[in-house]
């Protein structure tokens, strides 16, 4: 492995304890409500929304439509696996026709 | 609120308990995990980075993140400010937690919060909040997923060798998928649209403007302060605790 891998899965490492770690040490301290609390709660959404819009409007059609239907699913099911398999589902069959 | 009666535990007691509901977990565990260790193969990791990135980190968003900015030489800082972005609501779980353990030995402490993951922690969280006290539960919940979190990375990762094209078998499109129903569970009504919308759009300009990665961190700085603007949906436990429901 090379060094940069290995300093990179090293601070990757500690990182993640820490962020968990760091909850527990600070937790009285932490602001957990007003705006810097709000804006700590409205991340994951926005970094979930900021990885996956690109693939989806720079895809196209069997993109666009695939994603649809899986939130469709994801909606009814709330199922995490369920919804994967279903979206492979749809993107492999759309991708077929489209 | 945690009872005041009885004290914080962690005993192996509560591992046992962790453990009787631990098959589903470690199932869909498994699953992911194949599927992050096809990913991490196409993504040109090797073998040994797959399966030291999973028993050490263990969070399948974090991860996914991580090595879709993976490169070579790796951007040390980029990944590293990738996990902390995802994994922020570890944090909040951890602080949420804290309550229900304060009592034990530091280290008690930090080891049950060392294993939050999404599923775990709302478990955890639901027992506490019956009344139950023994932290081992989720230590238990862990046991067995952070191994098979681990192993099935480096199955996934050796069969992804196989599947030359991840495009043409749709496995791309599995993280999206992963990302739509884990929104599902964060969507508040209407407002929603205000940060997601923003990030969204920021996203898929700078996908165009910016070099890498970038939009990522550009699209969410922009969604999560623009979500500022509404009103706070609710407190970060009763939040997360209803995104898991």
């Amino acid at each position: 492995m090379t060094p940069d891998a290995a300093l990179a899965l090293a601070a990757l490492a500690f990182a993640a304890f820490a962020v968990r770690a760091s909850g527990i040490l600070l937790g009285g301290f932490i602001p957990s409500t007003g705006k810097a609390g709000q804006l700590l709660r409205e991340m994951p959404g926005a970094v979930m929304v900021s990885l996956a819009a690109p693939s989806v409007i720079n895809g196209g059609p069997a993109e666009w439509l695939a994603t649809v239907l899986t939130a469709a699913v994801a909606w009814k099911t709330r199922s995490l696996i369920g919804t994967m398999v279903a979206g492979l589902a749809f993107i492999w069959a759309l991708r077929q026709v489209v | 609120m945690p009872s005041s009666l009885t004290p914080a535990q962690l005993t192996w007691r509560g591992v046992r308990d962790g453990l009787k509901l631990a098959p589903p977990l470690v199932l869909s565990t498994s699953l992911y995990g194949i599927i992050f260790g096809v990913l991490a193969a196409q993504a040109g990791l090797a073998l040994a980075e797959s399966g030291i990135m999973s028993a050490t980190i263990f969070a399948g968003a974090a991860q996914l993140l991580i090595i879709e900015t993976w490169a070579r030489p790796v951007p040390v800082v980029a990944v590293v400010l990738g996990l902390l972005v995802v994994n922020a609501r570890h944090m909040l779980m951890a602080i949420a937690m804290r309550p229900h353990l304060v009592g034990l030995p530091l280290w008690k402490q930090l080891l049950a919060a060392s294993v939050i993951v999404d599923d775990n922690w709302a478990l955890m969280m639901g027992r506490f909040e019956e009344g139950y006290r023994d932290a081992g539960f989720i230590l238990g919940l862990a046991l067995f997923a952070v191994p098979a979190w681990t192993a099935m990375t480096l199955v996934g990762h050796v069969l992804g060798g196989g599947v030359a094209d991840p495009r043409r078998w749709g496995l791309d499109f599995v993280i999206v998928a992963m990302f739509i129903v884990l929104l599902c569970g964060r969507w508040r009504g209407l407002p929603t649209l205000l940060p997601w919308g923003v990030a969204a759009a920021v996203a898929v300009g700078a996908s165009y403007w910016l070099p890498g990665k970038w939009y990522i961190v550009v699209g969410t700085l922009a969604g999560s302060f623009a979500g500022l603007l509404r009103a706070d949906p609710e407190g970060p436990l009763k939040a997360a605790l209803r995104a898991k429901s």
